[in-house]
């Protein structure tokens, strides 16, 4: 089978095929915009969607077959490398050559970016079954994914560097095009302004390793390259910490990470699918997942790695409690981001790798989830606020159990996908001795839970306590969204069972499956809890979660009046978590203000207009029109007069020259 | 023929804009509308010459198409005309910006008269001049000449208030003497004024920190730099493309002025180093912090352009060749950016519609090309990667970085600050609810024609820089070569 598919294309061809085909989505799409947009054409929608839809399907089929290919290599550390697209030949003495690298890294990312590219355009399908234009739409949906697949297979950090640029580009576009408010030129600006400082992060790690790889000889054509990288990983020990900490700061930012997790909430009035896929998808997964590429980087700075987890876990700690007093369904799931990238963040910071990048790609599949049916609750009703919701559950059965799968899968019940995930986190924080750390993921989870049934109780479930929904709900969404919703809800559900801890009677696949793509120092790492203790620490886990969720449900769905009365006790403690710490106006009062006052007031006003142009360069101007004035009173008319003047100068000259 | 023609081109493209002048010349008061003719086949004429002298170039020295006359025997001064990869790249984005700019005036004698366009070709032959010269009296009287029509076009393009061309004159005139300083001593020193000789002179060390202080003011000045930035604002207030034509040409000949006289003085550039380094990073970063709250459309460009500018001069006075290519980059870069910001905007005023340059008001109607347009150019001269200016002004950052990584830092910074303020206005070209002027707008589609690919260059570049850096290092690495011997 192997050689018959090989025989007609080639695996480098195939590589490439996965990133082209979603770009060809975007440019056919775009190119529809432009013309509706322009000639005033009517758009064809079906091709829009079928086009964006085909260019995803057969992207995830490639992706498909190279894992097959992949999987059927010969050899320790199978991986495929592509030729060069092209090449800078002008930067340096040697040219800078972009390629593709397809490793088990990289191939277990992209399934899940492309699969999850798929079920988003599809479910995009029905969810924008009103708009009059969605080629606008389908085309960012496009080159979002396009983008987000160049930079997980991309074997060079300057063409990541720009695609990730290029990616917080679409994002703007994306946000300005597609808000449900008026007001998205703030938003935008506030995302853009993060992701470029977030770049300039991203730049200076680049700088640093030029610098630390500057006259060594040793390494081959590319410096950039990630192989060269870790081929002269050595001579970065110096810069280790430095480099690293810059990278951190970077992934924090635009892994919406604590504390610059604010501007997540401010865009969420964002179109939802493309939202929840960019934003909470695409964002988390490369950030993660670069983290890991440079594992052998990371190693390098103990320092830095306690750094990651103790940012890892405020952020899990403020983005889930933050979740328990939000009244708005988004606002709430972008807090969800927050606290499971931080578990991500928890598990790097304890050295436990491929259990970061196994929680990030369940997270990425049961968020989906989540969204998906919140999403098809949205385009049912029109409302986003939970106060607003109630007893949908008869009248929507599938987004019901849809989205039910999600949150048992996001709170990490068993057997559901998110266990797995958030198990490993809180297993390898804790057998490792960090146990601050394994508490803070502990308690993140039991937030999480919390809110997560809040937003199930109120949804769905009718209170009787409160009036009945106020929405009219005619039926269930469009068939591509149910069956979006079905097919991710499988997976919310199965994904985990690809990688079960041997304690709980299973095979960790996925870690064996990772071993090439890991540095020597962090397979070997391993704590000193064996199987019992982890299968002890599971169902710990899963009994605080279960209980804390139920009753959580049971609350809102039978004493609503509790909830509301503490709720009214503590309303200063309410009013913190609802805005997010106010972190927001502490950036603002701290940092927007000051650089405002500085460039306007101090620099702009006082000191170029005031004191450079307004005394200096206009007082010269004043003085010269003076002198001119003063002149002019003395101005002589007389040809004689000038003719003398004309001789003593000449006089002056030659006796000056002669004598 | 052709061999006549390729040993004379860059006299035959200096001079071509003569004869549109001299037609233009003859052109009857009451026959105006034809000067739009007139000028359009001369400065077709000259992008046309441009394209043969391209098709020719072999760069296999390190200036090609020499020509040598004579022009006072008595002193033995010469002009001498020659091109490397720089200055010809300069000269083909000097040729396609004129002759856009009368393209699209086509027919618009209300807008442009016929004094109008002979200050322009005049305009375009002093500045094509300047980059072919290899002699600096020559180069400098060229540079000085372009300043002179250039005040003239502003004139003749209306709506710059007497105080804004006065500080521009005031401006360039204090530059002009600095610069004719530096040319004297330097003619003095060398004993010819041969851009090859002079770059070999040797001068003792006190000379050589007085004189490149010079210079380096001069730069500035020209540059628009802080503290000299005071021009600047009067020129913002003139007419959209005028304000781009000035400051997109001009100011590179000034920044490409002290790139090729700053060889003989590199013992000084080396010993001034931190100081001159510090004063270019922070009028950048007072820029970039300028910007902030600014909440005119052309400020915003201004600025942006004084930002990119000031790279220029960090990535020369960061002595080593990745600095050096990345100023030759940008100076190519930047005029390429200019030169589609001018053409959106002037298409935009074609059809009765302006950029309000004092308000954030974009009368750009609902067409999707000038928002594109507009946001594309925006981003790319706040230098997003992915877009034409990023290359250069990654080169740049790697030279500063060797220099000192302080300095990088602040002025990765100053581009962070940059992009923030630039995006507010791209935002408000993409938001779909902004309120854009008239709704009922008409097409043309030669805006598409003309648009369409000034946006695929700005990203074509951006990934693939070898089409102008291929160009650039011909000449920076020759310049390198001498300053690295003279080290």
């Amino acid at each position: 089978m192997l050689e018959f598919i090989l025989s007609y294309i080639t695996v480098q061809d195939l590589i490439w095929l996965v990133v082209a085909l979603p770009f060809f989505g975007f440019i056919v799409n775009a190119i529809i915009s432009f013309l509706v947009a322009y000639y005033g054409y009517t758009e064809p929608k079906g091709v829009v969607k079928f086009v964006s839809v085909f260019a995803a399907l057969l992207s995830l089929v490639v992706v498909a077959l190279l894992a097959y290919i992949l999987y059927g290599l010969e050899g320790s550390a199978p991986s495929v490398v592509t030729g060069p697209l092209f090449s800078w030949k002008g930067f340096f003495d040697q040219p800078l050559e972009f390629g593709l690298k397809l490793d088990q890294l990289s191939l277990a990312v992209v399934f899940v970016l492309s699969g999850l590219g798929l079920l988003t355009a599809f479910y995009s399908v029905g969810f924008f079954s009103r708009e009059k234009s969605v080629s606008g739409y389908f085309s960012i949906l496009g080159i979002v994914e396009s983008l987000s697949i160049l930079l997980v297979l991309t074997d060079n950090f300057f063409l990541f560097f720009v695609a990730w640029q290029l990616l917080s580009v679409a994002g703007m576009v994306f946000i300005n095009r597609f808000f449900s408010d008026k007001s998205s030129i703030q938003p935008a600006i506030v995302y853009y302004t993060a992701e470029t400082l977030s770049g300039a992060g991203l730049l200076i790690v680049m700088f640093l390793i030029w610098k630390a790889f500057l006259g060594y000889s040793g390494l081959g054509l590319d410096i950039f390259q990630f192989n060269s990288i870790q081929t002269g990983a050595g001579l970065l020990l110096p810069f280790a910490f430095v480099v690293c900490i810059s990278l951190l700061f970077c992934i924090v930012v635009r892994s919406l990470q604590f504390p610059f997790y604010i501007w997540i909430v401010d865009i969420s009035r964002a179109a939802l699918p493309l939202y929840s896929y960019m934003f909470a998808v695409c964002s988390a997964l490369i950030s993660i997942y670069i983290l890991i590429r440079l594992n052998f980087l990371l190693i390098l700075s103990p320092k830095f790695l306690t750094m990651a987890g103790v940012l890892g876990a405020l952020g899990a700690l403020f983005g889930s409690a933050s979740m328990l007093a939000q009244k708005d369904a988004k606002k709430l799931l972008a807090y969800f981001m927050l606290s499971q990238v931080g578990l991500a963040f928890i598990a790097i910071g304890v050295g436990a790798f491929a259990t970061a990048i196994f929680h990030i790609l369940t997270y990425a599949v049961y968020i989906t989830a989540v969204f998906f049916g919140v999403g098809s609750v949205f385009y049912i009703t029109g409302m986003e606020n939970l106060d607003n919701f109630g007893d949908l559950r008869k009248k929507l059965p599938v987004t019901f159990w849809a989205t039910l799968v999600g949150v048992f899968s996001a709170s990490g019940i068993y057997p559901f996908a998110g266990f797995f995930g958030k198990m490993g986190v809180l297993w390898e924080a804790y057998q490792r001795g960090h146990t601050l750390l394994f508490f803070a993921g502990f308690f993140a989870a039991i937030f999480a839970a919390i809110s997560l049934f809040r937003l199930v109780a109120l949804m769905f479930y009718k209170s009787r306590q409160r009036a009945v929904l106020q929405c009219p709900v005619a039926e269930e969404s469009s068939v591509s969204m149910l069956v979006s919703m079905v097919i991710i809800s499988f997976f919310a559900l199965v994904l985990g069972w690809f990688s079960v801890p041997a304690a709980f009677g299973g095979e960790d696949h996925l870690r064996m499956w990772l071993e090439p793509s890991m540095a020597t120092q962090v397979i070997h790492q391993t704590g000193s809890g064996g199987d019992f203790s982890e299968l002890v620490l599971g169902v710990f886990v899963i009994l605080f979660v279960v209980h804390a969720g139920f009753i959580t449900w049971i609350v809102y769905v039978q004493k609503r009046a509790w909830a509301n009365g503490l709720a009214g006790r503590f309303k200063k403690v309410a009013g913190l978590l609802e805005n997010g710490f106010y972190l927001n106006k502490i950036y603002s009062v701290a940092i927007v203000l000051p650089v405002r006052f500085l460039g306007d007031k101090i620099i702009y006003r006082g000191f170029n207009k005031l004191i450079v142009n307004g005394i200096i360069v206009d007082s010269v101007g004043r003085s010269l029109g003076l002198v001119g004035q003063v002149l002019e009173r003395f101005k002589v008319t007389s040809m004689a007069v000038w003719l003398g003047l004309l001789l003593i100068m000449l006089v002056a000259f030659i006796g000056w020259t002669f004598f | 023929m052709f061999p006549w023609i390729y040993k004379h081109i860059l006299t035959l493209i200096i001079l071509s804009p003569v004869f549109g002048i001299l037609f233009l010349t003859l052109i009857p008061r009451r026959d105006e509308e034809a000067s739009s003719e007139v000028a359009v086949a001369s400065s077709g004429l000259t992008l046309f010459l441009t394209i043969i002298m391209f098709s020719f170039a072999v760069f296999d020295e390190r200036f090609i198409f020499t020509e040598n006359y004579e022009w006072l025997p008595h002193t033995g001064t010469m002009v001498r005309l020659g091109v490397d990869g720089l200055s010809s790249a300069l000269i083909c984005v000097t040729a396609f910006l004129i002759f856009f700019s009368v393209l699209i005036n086509w027919k618009r004698p209300e807008l442009f008269r016929k004094e109008g366009y002979v200050a322009l070709m005049m305009f375009e032959m002093c500045l094509i001049g300047f980059f072919a010269s290899i002699d600096i009296l020559v180069m400098y009287i060229f540079m000085e000449l372009s300043i002179i029509f250039l005040g003239l076009v502003l004139f003749f393009f209306r709506g710059v208030g007497s105080g804004g061309l006065g500080r521009f004159v005031g401006f360039m005139s204090v530059s002009g003497i600095l610069a004719l300083v530096v040319v004297i001593y330097l003619m003095l020193a060398a004993g010819t004024s041969e851009l090859v000789a002079v770059e070999k002179v040797f001068l003792s060390k006190n000379f050589q920190i007085a004189v490149f202080s010079t210079l380096f003011i001069f730069a500035l000045m020209r540059m628009g730099l802080f503290p000299f930035n005071g021009w600047m604002d009067g020129i913002g207030k003139a007419r959209f493309n005028a304000m781009i034509l000035t400051i997109g040409l001009s100011l590179i000949g000034g920044g490409y002025f002290f790139y090729r006289l700053v060889v003989p003085f590199v013992s000084a550039m080396v010993y001034l180093n931190t100081i001159v380094l510090w004063i270019v990073t922070i009028s950048i970063a007072i820029s970039a912090l300028m910007l902030v709250s600014r909440r005119s459309f052309s400020s915003i460009v201004i600025n942006s352009a004084v930002v990119q500018f000031g790279f220029i001069l960090l990535g020369i006075i960061s002595v080593n060749q990745q600095g050096f290519s990345g100023a030759g980059m940008q100076m190519v870069a930047v005029a390429i950016v200019f030169t589609a910001l001018s053409l959106i905007g002037e298409l935009l005023r074609r059809r009765g519609l302006d950029v309000d340059v004092e308000e954030a008001e974009f009368k750009v109607g609902s067409s999707p090309l000038f928002r594109a347009g507009f946001f594309v150019s925006l981003l790319a001269l706040s230098g997003a990667p992915g877009f034409l200016l990023f290359p250069g002004l990654f080169l740049i950052w790697m030279g500063l970085f060797k220099s000192s990584w302080v300095l990088a830092m602040v002025s990765i910074l100053s581009v962070v600050v940059l992009a923030a303020s630039t995006v507010r206005f791209a935002s408000i070209f993409l938001n779909k609810d902004s309120a854009l002027g008239e709704r009922d707008w008409r097409r043309f589609n030669m805006e598409a024609i003309l648009i369409v690919p000034a946006i695929l260059i700005l990203f074509a570049i951006g990934f693939f820089p070898d089409i102008i850096l291929v160009f650039v290092k011909q000449s920076t690495e020759a310049t390198w070569k001498i300053i690295s011997h003279q080290m």
